[in-house]
């Protein structure tokens, strides 16, 4: 018999009011277009959706949509059909080179160098006089500025100190990289890192800048310089080249070593895993993030090694130190095939095809989904691109600010 | 209501309108919420649901009491000769069904789902109202939710504008 008290359940968890309970549905809404036809069903919708800290908790929970690239200085956006178009069409006309609130400063011209996480990072370089411009010099003195490109809002970076800059010696600088990266709290929303990778004949440098103590910092890679004592870099070639960004790492490959270099950016430490031996002389892969953390590769392979056979993607996962080809992925009808990078959870690909409909040649973009690895057209265009900048982002009227 | 049967432990729910559901304790635990109470030694017999009328938490007793994990011969005993597929696809048509509730029925289930932690529920009520907001105009939107436009006419336009691209 039940005693004649009941037992009441403890106090927590509460109940939560029905605010709370439609932001926990909010957050479930599996697209920025479904958040946005919320927000428009009434005032008291939009109030919760686009209130700053639910913006920032939805961000976390999805990653933002591949919006289009940038091939040189136009923007090509997603089309319908693809899922993608909706959020592209809230970027209609939209200006991303934050030219108009930047301060102008004369001789000196912005340009964007790196998208990242709603900020983009901006250089101002002095226009090349004569003589051209080295490596060093551009670095010495060109300003660097972090924007919030929705909200019209920036930061000027302050300049490298000079202790660091004499780790580099003007001939032993190869190439030099900057970019953004996510803050050292991963809890604060307007922290962000921006990084500088120095790769020298015998060493490689990171100069690190923290939104969070304002100050550079420098790290160096030992085992770069372990091997440039046996065989020191001699050109570009030979360096770290096409970054990406996967579970909270930076990577790099490295011919020289046929490696995959990693900058962890929590425990700021660099790694090297092999590439599998085939990989060596074919620069058409890209690394993606795979399930439970692992990191997985697609790469591009023809047929008999022609541009103009048939290709399609091999995509294989690092497992205890070893590639295994997971699945392989038909390409019908492409030729030319370019891996532009990967973004917003797609591979974006560039690609010449011949229609289903019959003969017609046409250009285009396609993303391949890197989760269930389905091609779709992201675009068609008038003519081949053979290098462009991915843009991922959620549509302004939906971002929260960045800085 | 569970009838009692030999060798299954029974609990008492009550809900504040005096209403008492004797359910097994396996379908009692689908709750996350009473299951930490009953393994925390916290609940005798008899556990008081507040807030949850008795409409209400017997709604949610049956949701518990068909999703279950059937073992042996409790519950739907023919497991043994179904396949798990159509054992799934039988929920799946069994959860459309339940679902089939007003507006304000709805969100006592996602309050109610929400409280006692039982996931399944909360994923459920919760998909109905994130797929009407993907599939519909928003005329569709504010008459599912019930939500009243009181947007103002000028308001109305902006955020339409500014919304737009979202809308086929």
């Amino acid at each position: 018999m039940p005693p004649p008290h009941p037992a009441p359940l403890p106090e927590t968890p509460i109940f939560q009011t029905p605010d709370e309970l439609l932001r926990d549905i909010f957050l479930r809404l599996p697209t920025a277009a479904d958040l946005a036809r919320a927000s428009a069903a009434c005032p008291s919708f939009r109030r919760l959706i686009t209130d700053h800290a639910f913006l920032r908790r939805y961000r976390a929970h999805h990653p933002p949509p591949l919006i289009g690239a940038f091939d040189d200085s136009a923007f090509i956006p997603a089309q319908p059909p693809h899922p993608s178009a909706f959020a592209a069409r809230a970027f209609a006309g939209f200006d991303f080179s934050c030219s108009s609130f930047l301060p102008s400063t004369t001789g000196r011209t912005w340009s964007a160098i790196d998208f990242l996480d709603g900020r983009a990072l901006l250089d101002g370089a002095p226009v090349p006089g004569k003589g051209g411009s080295s490596h060093l010099r551009y670095f010495s003195v060109r300003d660097l500025a972090v924007c919030d490109p929705v909200h019209g809002r920036y930061i000027l970076l302050p300049a490298v100190p000079g202790d660091l800059k004499a780790l580099v010696s003007e001939p032993d600088l190869l190439h030099l990289e900057t970019f953004l990266a996510p803050g050292d709290d991963e809890e604060d929303p307007l922290s962000f890192r921006v990084m500088c990778l120095l790769q020298c004949r015998m060493n490689l440098l990171l100069l690190v800048f923290s939104s969070l103590d304002w100050q550079w910092h420098s790290l160096a890679f030992d085992q770069w310089s372990a091997q440039a004592t046996f065989a020191p870099l001699e050109g570009t070639k030979d360096g770290l080249s096409d970054r990406q960004f996967v579970h909270g790492c930076f990577c790099w490959r490295f011919p020289l070593l046929n490696k995959l270099v990693l900058l962890d950016t929590r425990a700021m430490e660099f790694s090297a895993v092999n590439l599998p031996p085939e990989q060596g002389w074919s620069s058409n892969f890209v690394i993606v993030e795979a399930a439970e953390g692992m990191l997985g590769m697609l790469a591009e392979v023809y047929d008999r090694g022609n541009m103009y056979e048939p290709c399609w993607l091999r995509y294989s996962i690092l497992r205890n130190n070893q590639w295994h080809l997971e699945k392989v992925i038909p390409l019908p009808e492409m030729h030319h095939v370019v891996l532009l990078g990967v973004g917003g959870g797609y591979l974006l690909i560039g690609a010449m095809y011949i229609t289903s409909s019959g003969e017609e040649v046409m250009f285009g973009l396609f993303s391949v989904d890197v989760k269930t690895l389905q091609v779709e057209l992201f675009a068609e265009l008038s003519k081949i691109i053979l290098s462009g900048r991915l843009y991922a982002g959620f549509p302004p009227s939906l971002c929260a600010p960045t800085i | 209501m569970a009838t009692r049967e030999a060798g299954k432990k029974m609990i008492m729910l009550k809900s504040p309108d005096g209403m008492e559901f004797e359910v097994e304790e396996a379908v009692a635990m689908e709750s996350q919420t009473i299951r930490k109470m009953i393994e925390d030694d916290c609940a005798d017999t008899a556990i008081l649901i507040p807030n949850i009328n008795s409409k209400i938490l017997s709604r949610v007793i049956e949701y518990c009491n068909k999703h279950v994990p059937t073992t042996g011969a409790t519950g739907a005993a023919a497991s043994d000769t179904v396949a798990p597929a159509a054992l799934a696809e039988d929920l799946k048509i069994w959860d459309a069904e339940f679902i089939k509730v007003n507006r304000a029925t709805r969100f006592d289930l996602i309050q109610a789902a929400s409280y006692l932690n039982i996931k399944g529920l909360l994923d459920l009520t919760s998909q109905t109202t994130i797929d009407t907001i993907s599939d519909n105009s928003l005329e569709e939107i504010r008459s599912f939710l019930s939500t009243k436009n009181d947007y103002l006419p000028e308001e109305e336009q902006t955020i339409r504008r500014e919304n737009q691209w979202a809308f086929q």
